[in-house]
């Protein structure tokens, strides 16, 4: 990854933890090339200037202390902070101890190349580890179609969704897409209390077991609507399972795959409409 | 055996300071997974008061009791069961209290809400016996 | 001041959870908590009952859910008020995966016992912690 990534530290004066903010992002732009210091000061004074620049690159904030300057200073410009070193919290994290003097001495140096070297290595892991959580993903509203039985209640989303017959879905996008479980499966599934996710770099075939999800009910495999790679996993699903429960179709998706033969995994899918009819037979036949 | 006509609905009292409350609880599920599995569903009471929060798995106990019959179990004669079922959706069909079962069959003695004894049991499959009787009355004249 | 902690399960009939819930509430205020510890039932405070919301109301409150719906997180927080903690039953399978209950909700199963101690305990803790 050779995208410019801006490192903005508060730069404060009136403190030491100010002053070790700038030797951290000192050590952070001469160890990695694509790493670009910015002087908060003179953003502040023309932010137009780098908003662009700014806009289509990630940014790193660096704060000195719980007053968050430089954080303020780039959400007031209603811009993305991809991560946030708060220097008195990794001061604190590390039971460590900072001089008073606005001059740093050996130890305060040490600390901030110790602080910086380590974030460096947190985010190089993040770039190649795909699977790890990753910036909350954004849902669009669904239009569902609705069918109610007793006392449950079904939804199928309208459109995007394809599904296969046990009621697995597959959500497209261009040659990727996630994969989840309709409503109707985890209706019937009851609270889902474990997932077991694949690896990220596993293959499957179509109508492989891609994961399994255990609730107080049973052990219940995600069969894989379609071909492909995993790509990235749902780490959520792993302190959270219930979202399969509450959100199916968005925030409890498990897997994102890249598809190997989208077209001909394809013609075995139902799509939203097919699967409403074929859900609302299986339903009539069960409750 | 599928039901044909619409299923009715049992919610329970399921409170915690009688062993009535705990005669309830097991009396409903002996109708609802032994007596009469087709034709019958358990409103979860808790959830039937909170309002069917979106959450799913939770359904959509308030919904159902509008549309289909209902027959509240009571564990004493605070009738939460039944005023929660007319407060939110529709009076109920039936109402069975335990103490009623109880004046009955006076010789036996529940002790015990956390672990029902052998009496406890016995009232629990007796009002389970009635409910039976009432879902069999209220299905058949739907 | 508070001298009680009030524990309020959400004793739901669908699912083992609820069971446990209520389970957990008897072996705490019957047994490991008696002198500090109390319970209503849920149906009379949303019923309204004054007597029994008197009897809660300036003391601490716990809420025992067996599902995320929070039944009784919700109804406490709106008949009187958000409770001092909150517990649901499902995060103690978390660490007890090998006791996976028995999905009956009575009796409860060997490990749906096992794990109504472990749970009861933690309220116990819970309890003390907000006596302090």
């Amino acid at each position: 990854m050779t995208e410019k990534i801006f490192v903005i530290p508060c730069n404060g004066l009136d403190k030491s933890q100010g002053v070790i903010t700038r030797e951290i992002a000192l050590e952070m732009v001469s160890t990695k090339n694509n790493f670009e210091l910015l002087c908060p000061v003179l953003f502040n004074e023309n932010p137009k200037r780098y908003s662009n620049k700014l806009n289509s690159s990630e940014i790193i904030v660096i704060d000195g202390c719980s007053t968050r300057c430089a954080t303020k200073l780039i959400s007031n410009n209603e811009l993305k902070i991809t991560e946030k070193i708060v220097v008195s919290d990794e001061v604190k994290k590390r039971e460590a101890s900072i001089g008073k003097s606005l001059i740093l001495n050996n130890e305060d140096l040490k600390l901030a190349k110790e602080i910086a070297n380590e974030f460096l290595s947190d985010y190089q892991k993040k770039q190649f580890t795909p699977d790890e959580k990753e910036i909350k993903r954004e849902f669009e509203k669904i239009d569902y179609y609705e069918f109610t039985r007793d006392k449950y209640h079904f939804n199928v989303p309208k459109e995007g969704y394809y599904f296969n017959e046990n009621d697995c879905w597959v959500k497209p996008n261009g040659k990727k897409g996630l994969i989840g479980i309709s409503d109707y499966l985890q209706n019937k599934s009851s609270d889902i209390l474990f997932v077991d996710l694949p690896e990220v770099g596993q293959s499957f075939d179509q109508f492989d077991t891609i994961a399994e999800f255990e609730s107080s009910k049973a052990l219940l495999d995600l069969i894989s609507p379609i071909s492909g790679k995993v790509i990235v996993v749902n780490k959520e699903l792993e302190d959270s399972p219930d979202l399969l429960n509450t959100d199916p179709y968005q925030h409890g998706w498990l897997v994102e795959i890249e598809f190997t033969d989208f077209e001909e995994d394809f013609e075995l899918l139902m799509n939203s409409d097919e699967y409403f009819e074929f859900m609302k037979k299986k339903i009539s036949e069960e409750y | 055996m599928l039901s044909e006509k619409p299923k009715i609905g049992i919610i329970a009292c399921s409170g915690e300071n009688y062993v009535e409350g705990t005669i309830t609880r097991v009396a409903i599920r002996m109708v609802v997974e032994k007596f009469r599995p087709f034709i019958t569903t358990i409103l979860c009471q808790p959830l039937f008061m909170a309002g069917d929060i979106n959450h799913k798995g939770g359904g959509n106990e308030r919904e159902f009791a509008k549309k289909h019959k209902t027959i509240t179990v009571e564990g004493c004669s605070e009738s939460c069961a039944k005023i929660a079922v007319e407060r939110f959706s529709a009076p109920a069909a039936a109402t069975i209290y335990v103490q009623e079962i109880m004046k009955n069959n006076p010789d036996l003695k529940p002790e015990n809400k956390q672990e029902l004894n052998d009496d406890g049991m016995k009232l629990a499959t007796i009002l389970a016996e009635e409910i039976t009787k009432k879902v069999d009355e209220i299905y058949k004249n739907q | 001041m508070a001298n009680k902690v009030y524990i309020i399960p959400c004793s739901g009939v669908g699912k083992v959870y609820g069971s446990i819930c209520r389970e957990a509430t008897y072996i705490v205020v019957d047994e490991l908590a008696k002198d500090r510890t109390a319970t209503e039932c849920l149906p009379l405070i949303v019923k309204g009952k004054e007597e029994v919301i008197d009897k809660i109301k300036d003391n601490k409150i716990i809420t025992l859910d067996g599902c995320g719906a929070k039944c009784a997180f919700v109804d406490v927080s709106q008949v009187i008020r958000i409770p001092d903690a909150s517990f649901l039953s499902t995060m103690i399978i978390k660490d007890n995966r090998d006791l996976k209950p028995e999905p009956g909700i009575y009796p409860l199963g060997e490990n749906a016992k096992l794990l109504t101690q472990i749970f009861a305990e933690q309220i116990v803790e819970k309890v003390d912690e907000l006596l302090k």
